[in-house]
């Protein structure tokens, strides 16, 4: 066994990415030209990172982050390789839903998450077949489809960074974010 | 010593032929059974003129590059009881009494900015030269010019085109939450010389190498929905080609380089689509309501194999390029995934779990059986090198995502990692022109 | 059974028949049973032999009156008188055994008819019953097979409400499907028309730009070519002159040393042949002793073979034609041996030598040391490698264990094969 040393990482460049939102599962463009970025020595600028200043930003707590709130249950947990929702959280799905049939200007993002086992690709897979089983459930109960989008991370955002079981189970997830 | 003297012998051979009544009998002896064993061979540290001195000794870089093909085992360079640089220096019956099959002797000459690189192969045994070349280089082009001599070497001594000139694109990640950073990298074969391409703090996922080697597609979160991008190596220009609803992922450049398989599920579901990159218009491939996915292309186009999770569970199944009946590839295991055909054509690599692990399997096309290149427990992202002699995977060592790689034929299996980060999805070039 | 009964009615009838027939055969396995266990129970058979003494002593009457003829009339009177009461009491008994005898076949036919009304009335009734019991069964079954349909009937049109249903919701969600689609796709057009208009001047504009920045660019590029060629130019000349020189030098003692190495190889050379004429003297002298030696263990050989016709004659040159049995189990012996000896030698490249093969022709000495010169690939496998794994495999395998004494001469040349 031979171990090559790999030397450090070089210069690091950051990519400035143009035009970069898209209006997920209904603006369909199928492809865009971007400017040459990622060139050696072309980096032609720095990512943006903005701070709040300290009290001026307090904002609405919307009432899915009341602890005491139904709503604040915002988690799908599933079985390994399984997009299928567990009997057990159709209230918690119903209960967004309701929540959603009357605020109608409120719009929520359903990210799927697998855990680390299995390739990355079919896990991305997967994690789209989950969200979008919560989102099956949510149209059936009266949500319309455009307060619904749908992303699958795979297994590329574990919520627990472990390699066990006790880790795994909290990954296979759907997070309903506001 | 005897046998130095009775090199001279060569006269009594003749001897043996006039004699009348010595040249006698002819015995065939069939020898067969031998051991698979890598071959002795001396690669004598490059001698250096002109001036100054070279930062990378060539000779150490051909000896590392041929001991990872698993074929050759060079001598250490303590156990050289000389060391030639010259045509004139050389004693092959000093290399003979070492038990070296081969010897590889060379010198760099500094002229200005550019250097001169120059070698020779011997074959110990009949004392021939077997092959010599000179190249020219800059100071950042040493390294280069080495494996392209490891390579010659390879393919003079082997008849297989050698891979150490090749490069590895992955996918590096730092840092965790607000602090993650994932970036494309791109690094020669033995890992030396990585060059970020593309840097972000969303996931950047499924590098693939264009047929040419010229452009990578991979899939990007930087829109903070998976993208597929084409980008040219040379320039940093790149394209988004996929960013339909759903996902967007699994991208592959058939053998032509002028249409890209990939996965896409605007349809509601993931299917394989295949896209031609000339006239955009975009083909499905496969419909099921079970997820189909990772794509990759037979090397003479004329079919894919993908994951698809239609039996229940994943497993490989192919599909004709131009669309059609879809039939089975994999039966062994209950998860068979990312399947990537050799470039000979002549066996499928894949993620397979055994007993809870994943390890690499490599499954013989034509004789239908498989046999696992991996110890896991977590093995994943076969990429075969352009000679189809090894695949690339990334794997775990003390918690940490590494490179590995292992010989096709069960020689050399070697780690490459990368400082503290975290290394995956390793994609092998095509061979360099 | 009554399933049986309703499938098939004849088995009614067949049944009945078979029970009557069992019946009659009940009756009369009676009578034969009884006659022939005891015959006092029946009183009928008695009063017969009863019936028969009178009869008897009549007859001896009858004899004795016949033999006295005196009293023959009296007799013939008295047995008339005595005939006639005989006939009237026998009459009288005829008459009551009759009677008794049809009073008693009477009882017996009412008994048998009273027994045949019960039996049949028994019959009756269970065929009533079973008539009953079949009439019952079938109506249960019917009023099941009713349920049944009725309840498939009910399943029948649930499920072909609920599939008209199911088919009217997907119609219905196709419907809207398809206009959410066809909306969509308007929408995706237009925003498609939009954003290509859009691209289309962007890209026009970006390559006025790039047009403009590229002829700027080349004018730049095409001075600072020239200057570079220029400059170039010089160093060229400047290193033209000076590789010229350096040509010359280089020439210089490039002649020297090759004169030095000619010397050098020249005296070499010369030391070599006359190494080798002293070696090969040597052989010669020590090739001679052998063949000395050989022919004379061939003429004792010959010697001995004068004295034992039998055994087959050792030819020296006959390229193991002429080997005897046991010579030619030593031939094979040290052939296995030699072969061992090289096979442990033989590592060849992992991965690449399927199918190889490579053929080597040398000779060796008697000390089983491979002559130098001897060495002849007849046949290359392709692949450098596998031919120098074989050819080290040989080298590394000295000295060979070839047999000493007259057998060697077997051993002088040999054709190596390898294969994996």
């Amino acid at each position: 066994m031979r171990i090559h040393p790999w030397s450090l990482l070089p210069g690091v460049l950051l990519l400035v990415l143009a035009g970069c939102s898209t209006t997920p599962r209904q603006g369909a463009d199928g492809a865009a030209v971007d400017g040459a970025t990622g060139t050696p020595g072309g980096g032609a600028g720095a990512e943006v990172s903005t701070a709040g200043i300290d009290g001026e930003d307090a904002r609405y707590a919307g009432p899915w982050e009341d602890p005491a709130n139904p709503l604040s249950k915002r988690v799908i947990y599933f079985g390994y390789d399984n997009a299928e929702i567990a009997p057990e959280y159709v209230a918690l799905i119903r209960t967004h839903a309701r929540y959603l049939g009357t605020h109608p200007q409120v719009r929520v993002t359903l990210e799927g998450h697998t855990d680390e086992r299995g390739t990355r690709e079919y896990n991305l897979a997967l994690s789209d077949q989950r969200a979008d089983s919560v989102r099956r459930v949510m149209l059936a109960e009266g949500v319309r489809a455009d307060q619904l989008e749908v992303i699958g991370y795979g297994e590329e955002r574990p919520a627990s960074p472990g390699q066990s079981e006790s880790s795994w189970r909290l990954n296979r997830r759907v997070v309903i974010e506001y | 010593m005897t046998r130095s003297i009775s090199s001279l012998l060569i006269l009594c051979a003749f001897l043996a032929v006039l004699l009348p009544g010595t040249a006698l009998a002819r015995l065939n002896i069939e020898i067969t059974g031998g051991v698979e064993a890598a071959q002795p061979i001396a690669v004598v540290p490059f001698g250096f003129a002109g001036g100054g001195s070279a930062s990378v000794d060539p000779g150490a870089v051909i000896a590392a590059d041929l001991a990872r093909t698993g074929r050759f085992a060079p001598m250490p360079t303590r156990d050289m009881l000389d060391q030639p640089t010259s045509h004139e220096e050389v004693d092959l019956r000093d290399w003979r009494l070492l038990d070296m099959n081969n010897l590889v002797i060379g010198q760099v000459v500094r002229e200005g900015a550019r250097y001169r690189i120059s070698f020779i192969l011997y074959d110990v045994f009949r004392g021939e030269r077997l092959a010599g070349a000179t190249l020219t280089a800059t100071a950042a082009g040493l390294r280069n010019a080495a494996h392209r001599i490891a390579d010659q070497i390879h393919e003079t001594l082997t008849g297989i085109p050698g891979v150490a000139a090749t490069r590895i694109a992955y996918i590096s990640a730092t840092g965790r939450g607000e602090n993650a950073r994932v970036t494309l990298q791109v690094a020669d074969a033995d890992g030396y010389n990585p060059q970020v391409i593309v840097s972000s703090t969303e996931p950047i996922m499924s590098p693939a190498w264009s047929p040419d080697g010229r452009r990578i597609a991979y899939v990007s979160f930087e829109s903070r929905r998976p993208a597929i991008y084409v980008q040219e190596l040379a320039s940093g220009r790149r394209e988004r080609v996929a960013s339909y609803p759903g996902i967007n992922s699994s991208p592959a450049f058939s053998p032509d380089g002028r249409r890209l398989a990939m996965t896409l599920s605007k349809d509601g579901n993931p299917e394989i689509y295949v896209l031609d990159l000339d006239s955009r218009a975009l083909t499905r491939l496969t419909d099921h309501f079970a997820i189909d996915t990772e794509p990759a292309w037979s090397p003479d186009g004329s079919h894919l194999v993908f994951t698809s999770g239609r039996g229940g569970n994943p497993q490989i199944y192919r599909v004709p390029a131009s669309g059609g009946a879809v039939s089975r590839v994999s039966f062994e295991g209950d998860y068979n995934a990312s399947p990537v055909y050799a470039p000979d054509g002549r066996s499928i690599a894949m993620a397979r779990r055994i007993n809870g692990a994943f390890r690499i399997a490599l499954l013989d096309v034509e004789r239908g059986f498989s046999r696992l290149l991996s110890r896991g427990p977590l093995d994943e992202s076969p990429s075969f090198a352009p000679n189809s002699s090894m695949v690339i995977y990334a794997t775990t060592h003390g918690g940490r995502a590494v490179l590995a790689a292992a010989a096709v034929d069960g020689g050399a299996n070697q780690r490459l990692t990368q400082g503290t980060d975290q290394v995956r999805e390793p994609a092998w070039s095509p061979m360099v022109q | 059974m009554l399933q049986i009964l309703r499938r098939d009615p004849g088995a009614l009838y067949w049944s009945l028949g078979l029970h009557l027939l069992f019946a009659l055969l009940l009756f009369v396995g009676v009578r034969f049973t009884q006659d022939a266990s005891n015959g006092g129970d029946r009183p009928r058979v008695v009063q017969a032999s009863v019936l028969g003494d009178p009869a008897l002593s009549a007859r001896v009457q009858e004899v004795r009156e016949r033999l006295d003829p005196e009293a023959r009339a009296e007799a013939e009177r008295r047995a008339a008188e005595e005939a006639a009461r005989l006939e009237a009491e026998r009459r009288a008994a005829a008459e009551a055994a009759r009677r008794e005898a049809e009073r008693q076949a009477a009882a017996a036919r009412a008994e048998a008819e009273r027994r045949a009304a019960e039996e049949a009335a028994r019959r009756e009734a269970e065929r009533r019953a079973a008539e009953e019991a079949a009439r019952r069964e079938a109506e249960r079954q019917a009023a099941a097979a009713r349920a049944e349909a009725e309840r498939q009937a009910a399943a029948a049109r649930a499920e072909a409400e609920r599939r008209a249903a199911e088919e009217a919701a997907r119609r219905e969600a196709e419907r809207r499907a398809a206009a959410e689609a066809a909306r969509r796709e308007a929408e995706r057009q237009a925003a498609a028309a939009r954003a290509e208009a859009e691209r289309r001047a962007a890209e026009e504009a970006a390559r006025r730009e790039a047009e403009r920045r590229a002829a700027a660019e080349a004018a730049r590029r095409e001075a600072e070519r020239q200057a570079a060629a220029a400059r170039a130019e010089a160093e060229r000349r400047a290193a033209e002159e000076a590789a010229r020189r350096e040509a010359e030098r280089r020439a210089a003692e490039e002649a020297a040393r090759r004169e030095a190495e000619r010397q050098a190889a020249a005296a070499r050379q010369e030391r070599i042949e006359r190494e080798a004429e002293q070696m090969a003297e040597l052989e010669r002298q020590r090739f001679e002793d052998e063949i000395a030696r050989e022919a004379e263990r061939l003429e004792a050989e010959a010697a001995e073979t004068e004295t034992a016709r039998r055994s087959p004659p050792v030819v020296a040159g006959g390229g193991g034609g002429g080997l005897s049995s046991a010579e030619q189990r030593q031939v094979d012996y040290y052939k296995g041996v030699i072969g061992d000896r090289v096979r442990q030698h033989f590592a060849y490249p992992p991965g690449m030598s399927e199918g190889l093969s490579v053929e080597f022709e040398v000779r060796v000495t008697s000390a089983g040391y491979i002559v130098p010169g001897s060495v002849a690939m007849q046949r290359s496998s392709g692949t450098p490698a596998f031919d120098q794994a074989a050819l080290a495999a040989l080298w590394r395998a000295e000295p060979l264990p070839v047999p000493s004494g007259a057998l060697f001469d077997q051993f002088r040349e040999f054709t190596f094969t390898f294969r994996p």
